[in-house]
Order: structure tokens, then C-alpha cells, then sequence
């Protein structure tokens, strides 16, 4: 029955022969495992196409939807971390094997005559899969994608004459947005891959052409030792092949793929790109000023022309030196090896350098953060950046970092040359500290303020202070005996003298009815040089409605006023 | 050329039917996720959030009585991944009694989905698709829709009419909702 049907089949469609033209290649000098690298190669793609398709059915390539779409993908999709993670480290393991395959090419001498116009494509295919790998990580519009590209389409707008227009070109306007997006987007998804699956058409067919670069054996060996392509070759190659899917699942099931925080335009982002181009990156700490192309272009448009021109240099070289392939192989080794030292350069000093290691500890806590405001009710249609406001005090601490910290350093600055620092603010060890020592370098001791004497008295009398002045705050935690037994110590310890307590104010010092309540701080920021707060002393700038509208400071004072149950972050 | 020469047929035989599975394998291991989020939509339960609270479409007085009107139903909508907070998600005709109560209908034809009309002309609800007509109390009174009009529940708090949104299967004889 199923023989019937199969000669049926044959009839019409001749598949016997196909399928027979396919296995029975003949691989001089037999099977070997280091001719897998191709086919591995081959079912590698293949897997980024089939996932590639799957996470298109979910994304969205747009600034306000790119970034939650992956998101959705991440946390709402059944199976959709597995992947994304899937299509992640399959874009590195193309890389590596890709490397595998063009070192064991290189060493069987395959840009060798007749192989030139093979070696070429699989230069070409080289050079598209670098572009998909770059395209690729722009997508999810998260810090890293964001900033790591810009790097990428900046080096084009420095080449000579073209650069600012193709530029402009690339990111579809003069900066990155929508057109951004659906640029790369296109070319990540349609261009590439139709150019790419073209190009291993081409590869694959003059492969069949010249079949596989013979070891150096006599040729009657190579006879002897001939057999087909099936089985053990195809066995070989589906062994690997399989090997490498594996060890992308485990990684996908293990690690899954990063997302960073939403792409932030205002933010200081650390910009490194995927290790693959790591080399490139550190390149291009070593030139610096005008002979910053050398870098960029020249240094990695040589090496890349090197590759390309393999096949002519050799036929040039090889009429004094026939054995000439070995040497061009062992150079491209070299050169190979010289990449991957730059790479783990710029690893090294990264990790080696506190300040890249906290920067990066940062943006995983932004990652963090960003992803658990969008768990709380999905992402507002107006962007991911909006998240920050449906949590007054992230949003605060934002606004705060840019508005507030020219002046007011984060406390655990050293040497500390600020204002008074927020962290901890109003807590109790924060006033505590305060009456102990006023002109301390994280109080006043930067600024002209200096009117203010050290309290002196008795712990007891200082604690009883301290919890009268933290109860102005509208806390909830107040012990009220206390906070009344210091109410009493305020007017007889001679506070008073300067302080009001009557919300007007002397201009000799802050009034301090309600200090640190949000009332206070939102009238303090608006007009800190008012009879009420600082008057005459005061060195701080107004922020009035244009440089902090209204719904900012009502974050910044709903940090400010949740600084109080913070620990001090100074000694 | 020496075609079929180092493997013995029941050699090639088990060699091809160990790359076929091992190739299986590699197959297998692509469709887990990939098949895996592409049936994901069906393992969604359907989502119980804003969708069950009433939305105000208007005060009391904005409505005649016996005049259908008809009003707009906007409220928070999370849509896969993004949640927009005041969108159109559908439309009802609300009309008041002479008793003071209300009665709404959704303007979705339970025949296939069409937006129905009111016939001021005939004084009754009419599908400009496949030519449904309806009562203004929304009973079916011609045309192939199988049921009358999907009535909405109503609420009057103080001087607001708030309407309990719902979608219904269309096509069928019985009311169901989706």
C-alpha cells in the first residue's frame, strides 16, 4: 500500500531521485566530524527562522509597544521565556559555530581554486549574519538594545562624506524613534533572512559543484577511502547538530534572555553590546580623537577585506610558495584569536572597574523594577517610560536623581561636597544626627548655613527632640508621651528662639509646624527662600511650576516623605 | 566511483533510522516553545478586571423618556501588553422608561455582529446589514437574527446610569456570554 503509494508519488514528483542526488554525495576520503559545521550551522538557522516566526506572532515594533510586547512574552506566553531565550543564545551559537566552520574551512584550504566564488558567499553570509545578530538586539527597545545600537549607527554617521546621510538613512530621522524600529525591524525580519537564505542556496549548490576540499592524501587513498554522504556523514552532522540545540535549550531553559529597563533616552546607560561584538567595542577605546576611524572602519574594514580577498591573495602568493594555504590559514587563526583577546580585554576591564560593575548592578535593578510595575497592570499605551509614574516613588527617586542631585549628592559620595543628602531623610536618625553636629558635611556643612549650634544636653533630652520634631512629619509611628515631653524641651532648651511654630515663620530659621509633612517639603521646594523656610539664608534655587511641574514634585515630596523610614546611607 | 562501499544494508538501515530519530529529536525540541506560544491564546481563562464594573455613560436627565439614545461605553481597557485608560469599547441604546427605569441594549446585532441603527422613521431597531428589525424593547420582530437584542444591566447611583457592559455570542438562539 504505502509502496504503491510512494511510486505514485515518485511518478509525479521524481523525489526518489532528489532524495537519492541528496544522500549519496560522495565525500572523498570519508566521513569525518569536522565537516559538520555547515549543516550545524544550517540547523541553527533554521531554528532562529522557526522561532524568529513564533515571537513575531507577539511583538510589536513600535517605541510604546516594543518593549512591553517582549515583556508579554516574557511573562504572559505560554512558554514565551523559553523562546525568546531559545532564539537569544541561538544567535550566539550561530556565531560560534559559524567560527568553527570558517576555521576548519580556512585550515582545509577551501578559498583555494576552483572554491573562490564559494569562499565569497560564505563571506557574504558571514557579513548578514553579523547584520541580523545586530538588528536583532535593537528590537525589544530595553537600555541595552537602545544604547548599544546607537553606538552602531553613530560609527556610520562619522564616515567621511556619506556619514550624517546614511545615518539619517539607518535610523529613518536624525535620531532614534518609530522608524528606528521599524527599519530594523524589516531588516531583521524580511531583508536578511530572504538575503541570507538566498546566499546559503548559492553556497550550498557550489558546495555540491566542488564538493567537499579533500585532506591532503594521495588521491588514490582519497578513492579508497570514499564513501556517500548517508549515512555516517548525515549521521555526524544531525549528532552536532543536535548537540548544539540541546546546549541552547539548556542555556534558554537555565538562563532564558535578557531584558533590560525600557529604553530611556534621558537615562546614563552602561552601552555594551552582545560579546560577539565586544572586540569591535574595545577597538575603539585605542584611537582617540581624529584617528577614532582607524577604529571604527579601517582596523575591522581591513581585517573583513582580508577575509574576503583569501582566495586572490593565495592565488597571488601560491606561484612562488604552492604551500602557501597552511601560512593564510594560520594568519586567519591568528587574527581570529586577536579578536577574541580584544574581546576578553573588554571584559576584563569591566569587571575589573567598580564603577562599571555598580552601573551595571543599577540597570539590573531598573530591569527588575520596570518589570514589576508593568506586573502590577500592564503597560500604560503611552509608552513604558510612563510606568515609572504609576509608582510615585520610583518616579520621585527619578526625578530626584535628575532635578535634585547637582546639588544634593547621594550620600554615600566621598568626599561628600553637597547640599544635605535625601536619603533617610526626617527618619530619626537623620534629626538625631542633625542636633548632635548641624554643620556635619551631610547637613549644612557645605553651605553658608552655619547659625545653628550643636545640641548639648542629655541623650534623653535629645531623643524626647528628636521625636517631637518627627512627629511634625504626620508620621504614624510617633510615641506621643515623648513627642509632648519634647514639645516642652523645644521652648525651655531655647529653640524657640529661632524656630516659630506657627506656620508664618521669623526668616531667622524654618518654621517648623509640620516640618518634613508633605505640605512642608512641597511649599519648602516651591520657595525655599520664603520668611517661612530658610528667608534671607537661603542658598537653594525655587523650583517653580516650569522647572518642576506639579505631578513631579508631588513625586518628589512622596519620596521625600518616605525617606523618613530609610536607613541614613552615611556614616 | 565506489557508491555503496563501507556499510552493509542493515548497517545503513540502523544508521538511517538513528539519524531520523536524532533528527526527531532536533525537530521536537524546536516545536516545544514554538507550538507551545502559539496555542498559548487558547490557555488564557478570560480576563474578570475592569471589564465587571458598571461604566457611567451619562446623568438621568441627559435621557427623554421612551427615546432611545445612543451612548458610548469608555472605560480602562488592557489590551495584550498595553492598557489604554479611557477607550470605546463598544455602544449601547439606552432608553428611559416612563416609570424612571432604564432599559439598554447593545448595539451588536446577535445575528452576526453588525452595528444596529435606530429606525426613527418605523420606531424601531433595524441591522442595516441582513435587514434584523427590532422592537424598542428590543425583542426580534423580523429578519434572521435568531434572538432579540442583548439587553445590558443598568444601574442608577444617585443622578448616574451606569451600564454593566457585556459582549454575547452571535448566531445562536440563546444568550451566552463571551
Amino acid at each position: 500500500m504505502f509502496k504503491r503509494l510512494e511510486a505514485w508519488l515518485d511518478s509525479r514528483t521524481g523525489h526518489r531521485a532528489l532524495l537519492h542526488m541528496a544522500l549519496q554525495e560522495r565525500v572523498p576520503g570519508g566521513a569525518r566530524w569536522r565537516y559538520v559545521f555547515g549543516s550545524a550551522v544550517t540547523v541553527l538557522i533554521l531554528v532562529q527562522a522557526v522561532t524568529g516566526i513564533a515571537l513575531e506572532l507577539y511583538y510589536s515594533p513600535s517605541t510604546t509597544d516594543a518593549w512591553a510586547s517582549v515583556n508579554y512574552i516574557e511573562t504572559q506566553v505560554w512558554m514565551g521565556s523559553l523562546l525568546r531565550g531559545v532564539h537569544h543564545w541561538g544567535a550566539s551559537a550561530i556565531v560560534v559555530v559559524v567560527a568553527l566552520h570558517l576555521l576548519q574551512t580556512a585550515w582545509a584550504g577551501a578559498f583555494r581554486a576552483p572554491r573562490e566564488l564559494n569562499w565569497l558567499a560564505g563571506f557574504v553570509l558571514f557579513q548578514l549574519i553579523l547584520g541580523l545578530a545586530l538588528t536583532g538586539y535593537l528590537l525589544p527597545w530595553d537600555q541595552k538594545g537602545y544604547w548599544a545600537t546607537q553606538v552602531a549607527t553613530s560609527i556610520a554617521g562619522t564616515l567621511p562624506v556619506i556619514g550624517p546621510k546614511l545615518q539619517t538613512f539607518l535610523q529613518g530621522g536624525t535620531s532614534y524613534g518609530n522608524l528606528t524600529l521599524t527599519r530594523f525591524h524589516t531588516l531583521h525580519v524580511v531583508l536578511l533572512p530572504a538575503a541570507l537564505f538566498a546566499v546559503i542556496g548559492i553556497h550550498v549548490a557550489l558546495f555540491r559543484k566542488h564538493g567537499v576540499t579533500p585532506p591532503d592524501l594521495p588521491a588514490e587513498e582519497l578513492d579508497r577511502k570514499a564513501e556517500p554522504f548517508f549515512p555516517r556523514q548525515l549521521l555526524y552532522d544531525t549528532v552536532v547538530s543536535l548537540v548544539g540545540v540541546g546546549v541552547i535549550f539548556m542555556l534558554a531553559w537555565r538562563l532564558g534572555a535578557p531584558l533590560e529597563a525600557p529604553a530611556d533616552p534621558s537615562s546614563q546607560y552602561l552601552a555594551r553590546p552582545e560579546w560577539y561584538f565586544l572586540p569591535l567595542f574595545q577597538l575603539l577605546k585605542y584611537f582617540e580623537g581624529g584617528a577614532e576611524l582607524v577604529g571604527t572602519v579601517i582596523l575591522p574594514g581591513l581585517a573583513m577585506g582580508f577575509l574576503a580577498a583569501l582566495p586572490f591573495l593565495h592565488t597571488f602568493l601560491s606561484r612562488r610558495s604552492p604551500r602557501v594555504h597552511r601560512m593564510l590559514a594560520g594568519v586567519l587563526t591568528l587574527g581570529l584569536v586577536g579578536v577574541g583577546g580584544l574581546g576578553a580585554l573588554a571584559v576584563q576591564s569591566d569587571r575589573s572597574d567598580s564603577a562599571v560593575v555598580a552601573m551595571a548592578a543599577r540597570a539590573h535593578e531598573e530591569a527588575v523594577e520596570a518589570r514589576r510595575l508593568a506586573s502590577l497592570g500592564g503597560v500604560p499605551a503611552s509608552g513604558p517610560l510612563d510606568l515609572y509614574r504609576n509608582d510615585p516613588l520610583v518616579w520621585g527617586h527619578r526625578v530626584i536623581v535628575t532635578q535634585c542631585q547637582k546639588c544634593h549628592l547621594a550620600c554615600d559620595t566621598v568626599p561628600y561636597t553637597g547640599s544635605p543628602c535625601l536619603e533617610g531623610y526626617a527618619s530619626r536618625a537623620w534629626i538625631s544626627r542633625f542636633l548632635r553636629n548641624p554643620r556635619a558635611p551631610h547637613f549644612f556643612g557645605n553651605t553658608k548655613i552655619d547659625d545653628m549650634e550643636p545640641y548639648t544636653g542629655p541623650q534623653e533630652s535629645a531623643d524626647a527632640l528628636t521625636e517631637f520634631i518627627y512627629s511634625q512629619g504626620g508620621r504614624p509611628d510617633v510615641t506621643a508621651a515623648l513627642a509632648k515631653k519634647g514639645e516642652e524641651l523645644f521652648e525651655s532648651e531655647g529653640c524657640g528662639a529661632c524656630h516659630t511654630l506657627d506656620e508664618v515663620g521669623s526668616g531667622l530659621a524654618p518654621d517648623l509646624k509640620g516640618w518634613a509633612s508633605r505640605e512642608w517639603t512641597y511649599a519648602f521646594i516651591r520657595a525655599p527662600g520664603h520668611s517661612r523656610f530658610f528667608g534671607e539664608l537661603n542658598e537653594m534655587e525655587a523650583f517653580d511650576h516650569l522647572r518642576l511641574p506639579e505631578e513631579e514634585l508631588q513625586a518628589v515630596t512622596a519620596w521625600l516623605h518616605a525617606q523618613a523610614s530609610q536607613p541614613l546611607k552615611f556614616p | 566511483m565506489s557508491e555503496p562501499s563501507s556499510s552493509p544494508p542493515t548497517r545503513r538501515g540502523f544508521l538511517g533510522a538513528l539519524t531520523v530519530l536524532l533528527g526527531g529529536a532536533i525537530a521536537a525540541l524546536a516545536s516545544v516553545p514554538v507550538l507551545g506560544s502559539l496555542f498559548s491564546p487558547l490557555r488564557t481563562s478570560p480576563q474578570k478586571d475592569a471589564a465587571d464594573a458598571p461604566v457611567p455613560v451619562g446623568s438621568v436627565s441627559e435621557f427623554t423618556v421612551g427615546v432611545p439614545r445612543r451612548v458610548e461605553i469608555i472605560r480602562s481597557v488592557t489590551d495584550a501588553w498595553s492598557r489604554s485608560e479611557a477607550t470605546t469599547v463598544g455602544a449601547a441604546w439606552v432608553t428611559r422608561q416612563a416609570d424612571g427605569t432604564f432599559i439598554a441594549l447593545s448595539t451588536i446585532c446577535p445575528h452576526l455582529g453588525c452595528g444596529v441603527n435606530l429606525d426613527k422613521q418605523r420606531n424601531k431597531f433595524a441591522c442595516p446589514c441582513h435587514t434584523s428589525a427590532f422592537s424598542l424593547a428590543g425583542s426580534r420582530e423580523e429578519g434572521p437574527a435568531p434572538r432579540g437584542m442583548d439587553p445590558l444591566k443598568v444601574e442608577v447611583r444617585g443622578d448616574q446610569v451606569l451600564i454593566h457592559y457585556q459582549r454575547f455570542k452571535q448566531g445562536t438562539p440563546e444568550r451566552e456570554v463571551v
